[in-house]
C-alpha cells in the first residue's frame, strides 16, 4: 500500500503529520499587557528594563543574529563586585528552542526577574549571585516564536528556514488552512465509504480508528485542516524543512529525517548556542526549558537511542556515565520536592540540545518542559517504581492507535497505525486513503513487531517502538526496503487499559487525548473546537474541529507565574550545587640545606564534583591544574612543576600535591590552581620559612 | 594478484566495449584534428610553471593568479572563505561559457591538502588546471571535457598549515587554530621549535655516554639502534625539536591544532571522545564550512576527489564498519565505484583501491562519507606517493637489512644526500648540548623532486578520467504513434553515454536533492510511465498526481538507457525535458505527426 500513495488524500495527511507535533497559540497568546507570552519586541523591551533596572547585577547582550535579523539576547547575571562573571562557575538557562514553547521563555524571563528582585532579600538568591554566575537565554528562537502571532492560529515548533535545501521536493508545501474561519488549524473529517476512523464511545469529540476484529466499520477519513497543495498551486512560505532547533544538536542525530536542518548545528542559532557551551568555559550546569524531560524522573538505567538513531560505534554513549547516575538520581528528588512535578518523564530526545550538553561537552544537562498534563503530574508522591509502572500502563504498553509519517519513494506519507491485542499475539493495522493493510505478530514490553502480504507487491512487515505518546520504528515493504517512521497517538484505542486511577479519581477516556479534554472541562478551557460543517474546495462537504493549536503545550496565562516561581526555586538551588575549587591550605615543612617540602591542598565544599564522569572523556574538558610558577633562585626538585587531578568530589572533598623545592629561606613562591567550570584561575603566593 | 588483474583487465576491456558502444549509439565517431601534445619537447606551454618543485601558499597563489590572467575565457579565481589565520582559500572553476553557465553543466570537484603536511595535491590540482588550458587546443578529448563539464578545483583548503609547513617544518596535519592540547587553561604555548634555523623540525639527541637507551648503528653511523639487552647504550632520544617554553617540564606538549579538519564533516560525524581529531561539530571550522557551503551550493557537482599523501591508494567510503549496519554503500552505487576504482589502480602503478574502514582505518566525519550521503556525489581520496615507486621494486620489507639502511641507500645514491640532515650539536637551552637531524620534511611523505611530474601527470588523469565517466545524456529518436484523431502515444528514450548515474542510490534513499524527472509540455498528457510487456506497448504509470511528470528518482544508470511513455492529445509539436540535478536539464521536440 505505501508505494501507491501519491493521492490528493496522501498529502492532506501528510500535512496533519507537519502539524500534529501539537497544535496555534493560544488566545493568551495575544499581545497584552499583562500576558506572560511575549513578542520579539515585547521581550526585548522586558529584558532591557529588567537589566536596565539592575545594572550591578545585569547585562543584556546578543549570542547570535537571527536570519531574520533578530537578536538572540543573552542576559548575564552576577555580581562582578566579588569576581570576574566569565571566571565564576555558571549555571545556563535555555528556553524556546521549539518556537511553540512560549511557557519556557516566560519562566526563564521569571527566572531572571526573581533572581534580580530577590537579591538582598533572599539568601540563596543573594548567595548564587554573589558567588556564581548566570547566564539566561529566554528565547532561543526568536524568528519561530513570532510564528506563534504571525500565523497565530498553527502549532509551529520550528525555525522557518526558508534556504533549506530541498529534500525530495518537500520544500514550501502549505502546512494548512484555516477552511472555516475561525482562526485556527485544527483538524477535518470527511464521511467516506473508505472511511477508517470513528468517533470514540467515551468522548465522541474524538476520533479513533475503527477496529474490524471488534465489529466495527469505520466512517471517517481524517486530515488536517487544509487543502492538498500537490493538486493547487498553494504556497505559504514556510517549507515542511522548517528547522527544530532541538533537533539540531549532533547526539543521536537524525540523519535525513523531516525538521532536524541540512546538517548538525546548521542554524546560526545553534551554532552560537555549542560555540558558547565550549567557549565559556565557566559553564557548569545547564537547565534546559523544553518538552523534553528528564528530571521528573531520571534517565532510565536501561536507556537505548531513540528510533531512527543510526547504529554508531560501541563507544557511543547512550546513558548517563555510572559515577554520574547517582547525581542525576538525587537532583531529580530535589525537582520534584521543589516544584511539586512528578510522573513519567520518558520523551524523545535524539538531536537535543539537552543531550548534546550531557553527551558531548560533558556538563550536567536537565531538561523540563515546565508545564505538562496536569492529571499526569499527579502532586502525591507514589511509592518508587509506581508511578513509572503506571505511567506505563496508562499508556496503554503497544496498544492503540498512531499517526505516523514516513517517506516512501521521496513523497511523504502519513498513515495510522492501530495495534490491538487478539489472543496471545497482536493485530496491526495499517492504513493510508490508499487502503488498509492487516498484519499480524507480537508485541513486548513497549516493543512490537508484526508482518503480512499485500497483495501484488509482496511482504510487508513493521517493527516499533512506543514511547509514551510517541511511536517509532520502520516499515519494510518489498521493493521499498525499509523505511524509518515516527509518529504521536491519536484518538482513543478502543482494546487499550484504563489507566490506574490516580489521586483517587476515576477518570473517563484512556489516552491522553481524553485526559486533556476532561482537563479543559474540568478547568473550564475552550481547548476543543467542536466539529462543525464545512465546505472543502476538493473533497465537499466536511467537518471541522479539534484540539486548539498549542493548549497541550503552553499553560493558561494565569497559571504561568505560579509554575514559573517554582521552576525559578530549583534553578536556584541548582545553580549553587555546582563545584568549586577552593585552597584550602599550603604548608611548607623545612628539610634544611635550604630545601623545603611544599604542599598545597584543595577542596571542594559544594555538592556536585568538578567535572563529570562523561566530561572526563572529552578532550575540551581540563583537569584541575596546580602549578607553582617560578621564583628567583628556586629549583624544583621533583621536577613536576605542574600537576594535574582530573576532578574533586564534592562535599568537602580534598585533593593534596607536594613538591620538593630547593630555594634560600624567605623566598617566595607563587602558586596558580586552574579548575575549569569549577572557579577558573586562581593564585596565591607560598613564602618558604 | 595475477588473477586479479586478469579480472580488472576483463573488466575494462567490456567497460570499453560499452563506451564505444554508446559512442556509436550517439553517432558520434572520435576525430584528432590537430595529435599536438602538450609534452612534445619542441614546445613550451603558455605558462611556464615548473614541475618537479613544491610551491608554498604565496607561490601557489601567484601561480593560480597567472593562470587565471592567462586564461581569462576559461578561469575563474575567487576566495570562499578565509582560514582561521585569514588567508583566502582560493576555489578556481573551470568552464567555457559559450557552452552555458558552470552551474548548468555536470561537474567535478577536487581539493586538497586539508591536511597541513599533506601538501603534493595542491600541486596535483594546479597541474590538472594548468593540463586543462594547455591542451585544449590540441587534445579533443580536453576540449570536450572542458565544453560539456565544470569542474571546481580548491587547490589548498588549508593554507595555514601548509604556511608552516613551507616555514616551519614538522608534522602539521592539523589546522593552526590554538588549542590547549596540555590541559593547563594556556592554548598552544609550547609548541615544537626549529632551534637551528633550517626550516625543519627535526629530532634531538644527546650524548649521554653509559647511560643513554640507545646507541650508533655499526653500519652507518648516522644511524641509532636499541642498545641491545645487558649494554649500556650512549645516547638518549629527546623527540622533536624543540623547548620547555612554558616551564612546565614538559617539551613540544602543546602546539598549534591538534585536531583534524577532515574529521568535520557531518556525515556520520562523532565527537572528539569517539573520534580523534573531532572538534566541536560538524563545520566548526573555518576552512571545513567554506568548503561545506561551497559544495551544498552546487547541486550540480557528481564526482569528487580529495588529494592526500601518504601510501599510494585510491580510497573509497565507508569509513566505518557501523555504516548503516553494513559497513557498506548499496550495490548499485558500489559498482559506479568499482568500475572507477579498479581502472585507477591500473593508471597508478604502487597504488591500491581500497575502502578507508575495512583496509586503512575507521574515519567518522571524513569527506568521502559526507559527499555520498549529504550530496550525492562519487568521490576518492588519493594518497599520493609510496616509496616503492622510488625504488621501483628493491624494497625489501623484511630483508635481513633495515628499512633505515635502505632509505638512506637511496638518499644517497638518487639524492646526493639531500634528504637527510647529518646531526649537528647545539646548545639547548634546558638540555645542555644536544645533537640536532634526522630525515628532512622533504622525505617519506612527500615525492622526491624528480618525480613530482609523474605523479601529477598520473592523478590528474585519473581524475579527468572520473570526470569523463560522469553523466552525459543524449536524447534518441522519439517515437510517435497515432492512436486516433489527436491522441497519440509518445516515447521518448534518454541515454547515459558514461558510467555514473545521474543519481546514486544513496540520493534516492535519503532524499538528497530533487528526484530526476521526464517532462511533457506544449500537449495534453493522460497519463505518464514507463513502457512495459513484452512489446513494450503497456505503460506502468508513474503515479504522480502530474501526468506529465514522470519522476525518476533512481535518475538513469550508468550506461544504459530509460525510456518513457506518455499518452497525450493536442497537434503540432511537444517538448520533452529531462531535469536532473547532477545529469543537467536536456530537451527534445516531439513532432505529432
Amino acid at each position: 500500500m505505501p508505494c501507491t500513495l501519491r493521492t490528493p488524500g496522501m498529502a492532506l495527511a501528510f500535512l496533519a503529520a507537519v502539524v500534529f507535533w501539537a497544535g496555534a497559540a493560544p488566545a493568551e497568546a495575544q499581545a497584552g499587557s499583562d500576558t506572560p507570552y511575549l513578542t520579539h519586541d515585547q521581550l526585548t523591551r522586558a529584558l532591557q528594563d529588567l537589566a536596565g533596572s539592575h545594572r550591578n547585577l545585569a547585562t543584556l547582550s546578543s549570542l547570535a543574529r537571527t536570519d531574520a535579523g533578530r537578536d538572540v539576547w543573552l542576559l548575564t547575571l552576577g555580581n562582578a563586585s566579588t569576581g570576574a562573571l566569565d571566571q565564576k562557575p555558571a549555571l545556563l538557562v535555555v528556553a524556546n528552542l521549539e518556537a511553540n514553547h512560549l511557557v519556557g521563555s516566560a519562566t526563564a524571563l521569571h527566572t531572571a526577574r526573581q533572581l534580580l528582585e530577590g537579591y538582598g532579600q533572599d539568601d540563596e538568591t543573594t548567595r548564587l549571585l554573589d558567588e556564581r554566575t548566570v547566564y539566561i537565554l529566554p528565547r532561543m528562537n526568536p524568528d519561530g516564536a513570532e510564528l506563534n502571532w504571525s500565523m497565530s492560529g498553527y502549532e509551529i515548533p520550528f525555525k522557518p528556514h526558508l534556504s533549506a535545501p530541498d529534500r525530495g521536493g518537500m520544500n514550501d508545501r502549505e502546512i494548512g488552512r484555516d477552511l472555516n474561519n475561525d482562526g485556527v488549524i485544527t483538524m477535518m473529517r470527511e464521511r467516506h465509504p473508505e472511511g477508517e476512523w470513528i468517533a470514540d464511545d467515551d468522548d465522541p469529540r474524538l476520533m479513533r480508528r475503527a477496529n474490524r476484529a471488534r465489529a466495527e466499520r469505520g466512517e471517517y477519513r481524517v486530515f488536517l485542516e487544509g487543502i492538498d497543495t500537490t493538486m493547487v498551486d498553494a504556497y505559504v512560505p514556510l517549507g515542511s524543512d522548517g528547522v527544530n532547533l532541538n533537533r539540531n544538536f549532533p547526539h543521536e542525530y537524525l540523519y535525513f529525517q523531516p525538521h532536524v536542518g541540512p546538517h548538525q548545528v546548521s542554524e546560526a542559532e545553534t551554532r552560537a548556542l555549542a560555540d558558547f557551551m565550549f567557549e565559556r568555559t565557566n559553564i557548569a550546569a545547564v537547565l534546559t526549558f523544553s518538552p523534553y524531560d528528564n528530571l521528573r524522573s531520571p534517565t532510565p538505567e536501561s536507556r537505548r537511542p531513540p528510533e531512527g538513531v543510526a547504529p554508531g560505534p560501541p563507544s557511543q554513549p547512550s546513558n548517563v556515565q555510572a559515577q554520574d547516575r547517582p547525581y542525576f538520581q538525587y537532583l531529580s528528588e530535589q525537582f520534584v520536592d521543589l516544584t511539586g512535578l512528578r510522573g513519567d518523564g520518558a520523551a524523545g530526545e535524539a538531536g537535543s540540545f539537552a543531550q548534546f550538553v550531557y553527551y558531548q561537552v560533558g556538563i550536567p544537562s536537565f531538561t523540563t518542559p515546565v508545564w505538562v498534563l496536569p492529571a499526569d503530574a499527579p502532586e502525591t508522591r507514589a511509592p518508587a517504581g509506581q508511578a513509572a509502572a503506571q505511567a506505563a500502563q496508562a499508556s496503554g504498553g503497544v496498544e492503540g492507535d498512531w499517526t505516523i509519517s514516513l517517506t516512501v519513494e521521496g513523497q511523504p506519507v502519513v498513515a495510522t497505525l492501530g495495534a490491538s491485542r487478539v489472543g496471545d499475539g497482536l493485530q496491526i493495522l495499517l492504513s493510508s486513503p490508499a487502503g488498509t493493510t492487516e498484519l499480524t505478530g507480537q508485541g513486548q514490553g513497549d516493543q512490537f513487531q508484526a508482518s503480512g502480504d499485500i497483495e501484488g507487491m509482496g511482504a510487508i512487515s513493521v517493527t516499533g517502538r512506543v514511547t509514551g505518546d510517541e511511536v517509532a520504528g520502520s516499515v519494510a515493504l518489498g521493493p521499498m526496503g525499509s523505511v524509518p517512521f515516527t509518529g504521536s497517538r491519536v484518538g482513543g484505542g478502543a482494546a487499550a487499559p484504563a489507566p490506574a486511577a490516580q489521586g483517587g479519581q476515576p477518570r473517563n477516556g484512556t489516552t491522553p487525548e481524553h485526559r486533556w479534554l476532561q482537563y479543559f472541562d474540568d478547568a473550564g478551557i475552550d481547548g476543543f473546537v467542536e466539529w462543525t460543517p464545512a465546505t472543502h474546495p476538493q473533497l465537499g462537504e466536511v467537518e471541522v474541529g479539534g484540539f486548539r493549536p498549542n493548549v497541550r503545550v503552553n499553560p493558561p496565562a494565569a497559571e504561568v507565574r505560579e509554575l514559573a516561581e517554582k521552576h525559578a526555586a530549583f534553578a536556584i538551588w541548582l545553580g549553587n550545587q555546582t563545584g568549586e575549587v577552593e585552597i584550602v591550605e599550603t604548608r611548607v615543612e623545612p628539610r634544611g640545606e635550604g630545601v623545603w617540602q611544599v604542599t598545597a591542598t584543595l577542596t571542594n565544599e559544594r555538592y556536585l564534583p568538578t567535572q563529570t564522569q562523561m566530561g572526563g572523556r572529552i578532550r575540551f574538558n581540563r583537569p584541575v591544574t596546580v602549578r607553582l610558577m617560578p621564583a628567583p633562585g628556586m629549583t624544583v626538585l621533583t621536577g613536576n612543576i605542574q600537576q594535574q587531578t582530573p576532578r574533586i568530589e564534592g562535599m568537602g572533598a580534598r585533593r593534596s600535591f607536594t613538591w620538593l623545592v630547593q630555594a634560600p629561606a624567605g623566598t617566595q613562591v607563587p602558586m596558580e590552581v586552574f579548575a575549569e567550570r569549577a572557579g577558573g584561575l586562581q593564585s596565591t603566593t607560598i613564602t618558604l620559612r | 594478484m595475477s588473477s586479479s588483474r586478469t579480472f580488472r583487465f576483463t573488466g575494462l576491456l567490456a567497460g570499453a566495449a560499452l563506451a564505444l558502444g554508446a559512442l556509436l549509439v550517439a553517432g558520434t565517431t572520435p576525430t584528432s584534428a590537430h595529435g599536438q601534445f602538450f609534452s612534445q619537447p619542441d614546445r613550451d606551454p603558455n605558462v611556464n610553471l615548473r614541475w618537479d618543485r613544491y610551491y608554498d601558499y604565496d607561490q601557489m597563489t601567484e601561480a593560480l593568479q597567472l593562470l587565471a590572467r592567462t586564461y581569462p575565457k576559461f578561469l575563474t579565481l575567487e576566495s570562499i572563505g578565509q582560514s582561521w589565520e585569514g588567508r583566502d582559500i582560493w576555489a578556481v572553476t573551470i568552464n567555457n561559457p559559450d557552452t552555458g553557465p558552470h552551474h548548468e553543466k555536470t561537474a567535478f570537484y577536487a581539493d586538497a591538502n586539508i591536511h597541513g603536511n599533506e601538501i603534493q595535491g595542491t600541486e596535483t590540482n594546479m597541474y590538472l588546471i594548468w593540463f586543462l588550458m594547455e591542451n585544449y587546443d590540441h587534445l579533443d578529448k580536453v576540449r570536450e571535457l572542458v565544453d560539456t563539464r565544470a569542474f571546481y578545483i580548491i587547490p589548498s583548503m588549508n593554507p595555514d598549515a601548509r604556511a608552516y609547513y613551507f616555514s616551519t617544518g614538522g608534522p602539521s596535519r592539523s589546522g593552526m587554530r590554538p588549542t590547549d592540547s596540555d590541559g593547563d587553561g594556556r592554548a598552544s604555548e609550547d609548541p615544537p621549535q626549529d632551534l637551528t634555523g633550517n626550516r625543519e623540525i627535526l629530532q634531538m639527541r644527546k650524548h649521554t655516554p653509559g647511560t643513554g637507551t640507545h646507541m650508533i648503528s655499526p653500519i652507518d653511523d648516522r644511524l641509532l639502534i636499541v642498545a641491545p639487552p645487558g649494554m649500556k647504550g650512549d645516547y638518549t632520544l629527546l623527540g622533536s625539536e624543540g623547548s620547555d617554553l612554558d616551564g612546565d617540564g614538559r617539551r613540544n606538549e602543546d602546539g598549534g591544532g591538534g585536531y583534524d579538519i577532515n574529521r568535520d564533516f557531518p556525515g556520520d560525524w562523532q565527537p572528539s571522545h569517539i573520534q580523534g581529531g573531532a572538534y566541536y561539530y560538524p563545520f566548526s571550522h573555518p576552512e571545513s564550512r567554506a568548503i561545506g557551503d561551497f559544495l551544498m551550493a552546487r547541486p550540480n557537482v557528481s564526482a569528487l576527489q580529495s588529494w592526500h599523501n601518504a601510501g599510494g591508494m585510491i580510497l573509497r567510503g565507508p569509513g566505518s564498519q557501523y555504516y548503516k549496519g553494513t559497513g557498506n554503500y548499496t550495490n548499485r552505487d558500489n559498482r559506479t565505484y568499482d568500475y572507477l576504482g579498479e581502472r585507477g589502480a591500473l593508471m597508478l602503478p604502487y597504488y591500491r583501491y581500497w575502502t578507508i574502514w575495512k583496509d586503512l582505518y575507521t574515519v567518522y566525519g571524513g569527506t568521502l562519507d559526507w559527499a555520498h550521503d549529504f550530496l550525492g556525489v562519487v568521490g576518492f581520496t588519493n594518497e599520493l606517493w609510496n616509496q616503492s615507486q622510488l625504488y621501483q621494486g628493491f624494497w625489501d620489507e623484511d630483508g635481513p637489512v633495515p628499512n633505515e639502511m635502505q632509505q638512506l641507500f637511496f638518499n644517497d645514491k638518487l639524492g646526493m644526500g639531500a634528504w637527510f640532515h647529518e646531526w649537528e650539536e647545539i646548545e639547548h637551552p634546558e638540555l645542555g648540548t644536544v645533537e640536532i637531524g634526522g630525515w628532512s620534511k622533504w622525505w617519506g611523505r612527500t615525492t622526491v623532486p624528480f618525480m613530482i611530474q609523474e605523479m601529477l601527470h598520473r592523478n590528474a588523469m585519473f581524475a579527468l578520467f572520473h570526470a569523463d565517466e560522469m553523466p552525459l545524456l543524449s536524447f534518441e529518436e522519439p517515437r510517435v504513434e497515432r492512436i486516433s484523431g489527436n491522441t497519440w502515444r509518445v516515447t521518448v528514450e534518454l541515454t547515459n553515454q558514461r558510467a555514473m548515474p545521474t543519481r546514486i542510490e544513496a540520493a534516492e534513499l535519503h532524499n538528497v536533492g530533487q528526484p530526476d524527472r521526464f517532462r511533457i509540455s506544449g500537449v495534453t498528457a493522460h497519463v505518464g510511465g514507463f513502457p512495459s510487456g513484452q512489446l513494450q506497448d503497456q505503460i506502468n504509470p508513474a503515479g504522480g498526481a502530474d501526468p506529465s511528470v514522470v519522476e525518476v528518482p533512481s535518475g538513469i544508470p550508468g550506461m544504459s538507457s530509460l525510456a518513457v511513455t506518455w499518452i497525450v492529445s493536442g497537434s503540432g509539436e511537444a517538448t520533452v525535458a529531462y531535469e536532473s540535478d547532477k545529469g543537467g536539464t536536456h530537451r527534445t521536440t516531439v513532432q505529432l505527426r
